[in-house]
């Protein structure tokens, strides 16, 4: 996938449903490692690791966006 | 939720990615300036006291946890993921956190030992609350969504 079409200009249903299937049989299941990326603060800029969220006890994460 | 679970070492966060439904007030991203803008305005109008942590353009983390709109996930210290969820909802999420923390704080006493479990969880579809949503992003995002079906 590209960065335009991660960030897509126009909604399509067919295209989100799809990925509500596939998220079924996505390989990071319950019991498996969590992946680590780097994140922005967006109050501070300053870039966190997601292996710190975790790292004292539980990490609660959403996903979203305003719209 | 976030702040009743904070002393209690939950760490609760919302990563921010790509606009879903994008529309004329609220456009899809073109530079990381851009989503900081649409996060900031989010976070106003919804007053979310969590950290946001932006996702970088390609959406490299979101799309590694599976690019849904709108799911959350719990993870233990150590980085084994307890729980996910295809969409967020209080009621769900609170079970499963309310279950996860209880079956770690009685594990060993009570001889515990976890096994994996699927199932379909259940959450109210309002339709007018979305068709808002929508029309806050703008009329394109009620038509890519309602007139493109």
């Amino acid at each position: 996938m590209t960065d335009q079409a991660y960030n897509y200009a126009v909604f399509d249903l067919q295209r989100d449903m799809g990925k509500f299937t596939e998220f079924q049989n996505h390989p990071l299941h319950v019991g498996t490692q969590a992946h680590d990326f780097p994140l922005e603060n967006l109050a501070t800029g300053q870039t966190t690791a997601m292996k710190d969220l975790w790292r004292n006890g539980l990490a609660v994460i959403e996903f979203g966006s305003y719209t | 939720m976030a702040i009743r679970y904070a002393d209690r070492s939950v760490r609760s966060v919302f990563v921010y990615t790509n606009e879903a439904h994008p529309g004329e007030n609220y456009r899809h991203h073109t530079s990381m300036d851009g989503k900081r803008h649409n996060a900031r305005a989010f976070q106003a109008e919804f007053g979310l006291k969590r950290d946001i942590l932006l996702d970088d353009l390609a959406g490299t983390a979101h799309r590694a946890y599976g690019t849904l709109p709108n799911m959350t996930w719990i993870i233990g210290q150590g980085g084994i993921v307890h729980y996910r969820a295809a969409w967020t909802d209080a009621r769900d999420l609170e079970n499963a956190l309310k279950a996860t923390m209880d079956g770690m704080s009685r594990r060993i006493k009570d001889k515990l030992v976890p096994f994996y479990s699927e199932r379909w969880a259940w959450r109210t579809r309002d339709d007018d609350a979305f068709r808002g949503r929508l029309a806050n992003g703008g009329p394109q995002a009620v038509t890519d969504f309602y007139d493109k079906k």
